[in-house]
């Protein structure tokens, strides 16, 4: 597979976002809004890839949003980086004080794309067992996963986001695959 | 080393074979460093098989958006919030430039003073 990533935060995306940080440090509210926007879907994806849970995802992206809004002074560098990693703290810190056995998008609310009731039934089923091996890969591995096939983002924009190389990503991303697919071939080799 | 007699029964077949594990050529073409066209062996493309599937699973959930009513409940918690800058007033004492300055400049000529005493 071949997934077209998006490529590492153009420069002057960063430029507008300080530039929006400033107005709001300066006491427009509502500017911050605009970062909301910008920012919660891909933000949304990773709580959501991690977790396993929409309600879960949902209340890391707010109490992620609000910390980020508390501390924007304290902003260095790239906004976008900065968040990513208030959302992925809190995913890991949510990851080690659950144990899950479970996890479901079946709270999932999103339309469905599939075309036939047996369609949507195997999927349904191969995205269970799916999340049920992404559970019990250790939290470094699904984290590397996650990122680069759920939210199909490039080695080099992940190796920005989480301040490592893009060689050991390669690693943890090649060894997710290998523990993923462990799991899951018993399933529907 | 075992000692197996020539005899014994030969292993039943697995009901389910497992899929080969990814090799290097796999893991490239997942990384979409090369095409699916130079996976050579029936095992790279079984196991290419299974991750194709895999992948259009991982494709349906990066569709997913954030719901509507997340963004709106967020910035509505925000109401009684004040976003901080960085450094807030520093408390206890501290010293002003000119003090500094003026300082400075006092220790300056006292080590010349004390230098030309020392010398005559």
């Amino acid at each position: 597979m071949t997934t077209s990533a998006p490529s590492v935060e153009p420069v002057d995306q960063a430029d507008a976002d300080q530039e929006i940080i400033g107005r709001v440090l300066a006491g427009s509210k509502d500017a911050f809004g605009v970062l909301i926007q910008r920012y919660s879907d891909p933000l949304y994806r990773h709580a959501l890839g991690m977790t396993g849970s929409p309600d879960v995802a949902e209340d890391i992206l707010q109490a992620s949003f609000i910390k980020a809004y508390q501390h924007l002074g304290e902003v260095r560098g790239r906004f976008d980086a900065w968040v990513f990693r208030i959302v992925a703290n809190s995913c890991k810190d949510w990851l080690k004080n659950i144990r899950r056995t479970h996890v479901s998008y079946e709270e999932d609310d999103q339309p469905s794309s599939f075309s036939t009731p047996e369609e949507e039934m195997d999927r349904n089923e191969l995205r269970t067992d799916l999340e049920y091996a992404l559970a019990r890969l250790p939290e470094s591995l699904r984290e590397a996963f996650v990122m680069k096939h759920v939210e199909g983002r490039s080695y080099e924009e992940m190796a920005v986001l989480l301040e490592t190389t893009v060689g050991a990503l390669k690693m943890r991303v090649h060894r997710a695959r290998e523990s993923l697919q462990a799991l899951l071939e018993e399933k529907y080799a | 080393m075992t000692d197996e007699t020539p005899d014994a029964p030969a292993p039943e077949k697995p009901i389910h074979r497992k899929t080969p594990p990814a090799t290097p050529m796999v893991q490239a073409w997942l990384d979409g460093e090369e095409t699916r066209d130079h996976l050579a062996t029936e095992d790279e493309q079984e196991t290419a098989e299974l991750w194709t599937r895999i992948n259009s699973e991982a494709a349906q959930l990066r569709r997913r958006n954030t719901p509507i009513h997340v963004q709106s409940r967020i910035l509505n918690s925000l109401t009684d919030l004040t976003a901080l800058p960085d450094e807030p007033p520093a408390k206890g004492f501290k010293l002003s430039t000119p003090v500094v300055v003026l300082g400075g400049l006092v220790i300056l000529v006292l080590g010349a003073v004390f230098g030309f005493m020392l010398v005559r």
